[in-house]
């Protein structure tokens, strides 16, 4: 069985890093073919899972391939494709490619060459052995529905954290964390992290020893450190970082639609949290993270809320919000 | 030709191996919902396995559904008792192939399916061996149901037995998730699948919301089947079955079965009326124990929602009751030839494919019991 978790460091070492495109410019590829994945998708009437779902395949296929052997949009669409029969949500072919075409401009979607209901197809095969046939993703999502059950305190304040969490789980495709943590380690993490920006303080929850001085955080799964949650979350907020925003080419005109949001049902239970790779990670001290959230707020309050493409859900959610910070 | 059908055949995939260069095809021991399938031997390790071909030909929508939700379903399904997904294997592409390989599903090899020892004369079930038997289905089909997972095409011929006696349900191409719920309500599925010889009344009558019960029906066919050696009610056609149907478990009213009159085919399918319950009555000539009648009349309840389920049946005094389940490896024992429906003489042959319109059989004999 592949394992399909990476340290930083092979993720570094990529296929396409040996094929000689740089660090940056293949962050700007998973960004440009996850957003393109759920533009898509959404515009399909996918749900959030079946994207979800596509967005992994995608980064795993890229763990295997160099984006200059296979274009990212064609990987794309196919990923989605694939994700769309898996989720019970199957979309056919012919009208993903149509609304692919609809987000491309003509030079961009030429990458689908003269037939691209064949392209996809024969992607399929390719895509289907590369990620050995485990199709099976859980995402973040359903955890952190599962968490807020579990999480006491003012309700309308607990709705609003697990929403800019949700936000969060939804930018993290973008990243390559899906290839680094398990989704319960990245929910507990971005819940934390919008946990601190809508500055409610998690004290109080389900099952919780009184007197006891664990954390929520220790609860929910074991061995998780502040230095693991405070690098997920600085991976998320590198995100937005001017440098970032700039550079991505905008292949979709529409922002995020907030379809993207939370379902008012069930959140699936189950699922055991997994005991691997519990390692410390590379250490970020809090004051560095603290003036990392200034900053990226500041820079958001300064700018326009309808920024490039991308984005938008982050900071409009972040200037609703009356946000004060102490550092 | 794309750029990508030339890269196609020189890429390598550390996950997933060539078929041929691996396996050794031995003979085709059957054909599964969506392809042959074949007996194979490892080249290297001599292993012999069962290896199932995804038909893609007339695939407009890609790699098929059936055969991703069969993967997705055994990757997660690990029980004694459900058939083992070892690999998936790949021809390699080319252009003889028009760069589309052909994939191949790699199963634990299973000498025997029920469809196959049934069929033969020679192969005789004691009562504890059909407890034994019983007691494994009913065993494997509540793991999947636990994992929230309907078979949905329960039949003898995809009950397969090892030569050391272990069953193992196999072949969920038409199986899927359920218990989902979508905005509209409850999720709907087709009522399309089950073979019909097997298909529950529910499904005849258009359900479209079911759930593990119309295994259990399946499995209470299957079980009638164990002494009666031909499956219990062989209708050509929908109409058909549920007349058989009603003739065995009596009529589908109301009274028996609250909510019956409110499903979609109830008006537009003739349904006997008048008919008797006489399925312990009409069973007994061939099942002699009283513990396995009442069990087989608990599994063919008309109304899903009084239907047994595979816990209850599991704690049924059918099997706590002498003599206890055997271990069929003794049986098994004394034949040494692999019995499959496939291979089988042609009287049993024949049976209806999935989702397709019923014919009624013309050059073949049934032998019918009801």
């Amino acid at each position: 069985m592949p394992c399909w978790y990476f340290e930083k460091k092979d993720i570094k070492n990529s296929p396409s890093f040996r094929d000689g495109v740089d660090t940056l410019t293949e962050a700007r590829y998973r960004r440009e073919g996850a957003r393109f994945i759920i533009d898509a998708g959404t515009k399909l009437g996918l749900r959030y899972d079946s994207c979800a779902t596509g967005v992994v395949y995608f980064h795993r296929f890229y763990m295997f391939h160099s984006f200059k052997e296979f274009h990212r949009y064609v990987t794309a669409a196919c990923c989605l494709f694939l994700a769309g029969k898996v989720e019970e949500t199957p979309k056919k072919c012919r009208d993903i490619i149509k609304i692919c075409q609809s987000l491309l401009s003509p030079s961009l979607f030429a990458v689908f060459g003269e037939d691209p209901r064949e392209e996809v197809m024969t992607m399929e095969r390719i895509l289907l052995q590369t990620i050995k046939f485990d199709l099976q993703i859980e995402h973040p999502y359903s955890k952190v529905l599962k968490y807020a059950k579990f999480v006491q305190g003012d309700k309308e304040k607990i709705q609003k954290m697990v929403q800019m969490a949700w936000t969060f789980i939804n930018d993290s495709m973008c990243t390559t964390l899906s290839l680094q943590w398990e989704p319960d380690i990245i929910a507990t993490s971005l819940l934390y992290l919008a946990s601190r920006l809508t500055k409610f303080e998690i004290t109080d929850w389900q099952g919780k020893i009184p007197g006891t001085k664990i954390k929520w955080w220790d609860a929910i799964v074991e061995d998780i450190s502040m230095e693991l949650m405070e690098d997920i979350c600085h991976q998320v907020l590198d995100l937005y970082s001017p440098e970032n925003r700039k550079k991505d080419e905008s292949p979709s005109l529409s922002p995020q639609t907030p379809s993207n949001k939370p379902p008012g049902g069930q959140p699936n239970a189950g699922g055991t949290p997994s005991k691997n790779r519990r390692a410390v990670r590379q250490l970020n001290n809090f004051s560095e993270f603290t003036l990392h959230l200034y900053k990226t707020t500041e820079f958001l309050k300064g700018t326009n809320t309808k920024a490039p493409h991308g984005l938008p859900t982050f900071s409009s959610i972040l200037l609703q919000i009356d946000f004060e910070f102490q550092i | 030709m794309t750029t990508q059908a030339k890269i196609v055949e020189e890429l390598e995939f550390p996950y997933c191996e060539n078929a041929s260069e691996k396996y050794e095809k031995l003979t085709k021991i059957g054909q599964g919902t969506f392809g042959e399938v074949f007996k194979a031997r490892d080249r290297k390790t001599k292993r012999i396995v069962a290896m199932k071909k995804v038909l893609m030909e007339n695939e407009k929508e890609g790699f098929p559904i059936t055969a991703l939700r069969e993967i997705r379903i055994l990757q997660l399904l690990s029980h004694e008792n459900v058939v083992k997904l070892i690999e998936i294997c790949r021809s390699r592409a080319g252009a003889y192939n028009r760069f589309k390989s052909t994939f191949y599903l790699i199963f634990e090899f299973c000498e025997h399916d029920l469809a196959g020892l049934l069929s033969n004369v020679n192969v005789k079930f004691t009562l504890a061996d059909i407890k034994r038997v019983m007691q494994q289905l009913l065993n494997g089909l509540y793991f999947i149901h636990h994992n929230k997972i309907l078979h949905r095409d329960m039949k003898a011929a995809n009950v397969l037995i090892t030569k050391n006696g272990i069953l193992k349900l196999a072949d969920f191409g038409l199986a899927r998730a359920y218990g989902g719920m979508t905005q509209k309500g409850a999720q709907k599925y087709t009522n399309r699948v089950v073979t019909l010889w097997y298909r529950p009344p529910e499904l005849l009558l258009g359900e479209r919301v079911y759930g593990p019960a119309i295994d259990v029906w399946g499995a209470g066919c299957i079980m009638a089947e164990m002494w009666t050696r031909s499956p219990i009610m062989q209708g050509n056609t929908e109409q058909h079955q549920i007349t058989l149907i009603s003739h065995l478990c009596g009529s589908l009213t109301p009274d028996v079965w609250p909510g019956v009159e409110k499903l979609d085919l109830y008006d537009k399918l003739e349904v006997p009326k008048g008919q008797k319950r006489l399925v312990k009555e009409r069973l007994k000539p061939y099942v002699r124990d009283q513990f396995a009648l009442d069990l087989l009349d608990k599994m063919l309840y008309v109304d899903p929602s009084k239907r047994i389920d595979c816990d209850t049946s599991l704690n049924h005094d059918f099997f706590w009751e002498d003599p206890a389940p055997s271990d069929l490896s003794v049986m098994l024992s004394r034949h040494n030839q692999s019995m499959f429906e496939y291979l089988a003489p042609p009287r049993r042959r024949g049976h209806i494919p999935q989702q397709q319109q019923a014919r009624p059989p013309t050059d073949q004999h049934f032998e019918r019991v009801f």
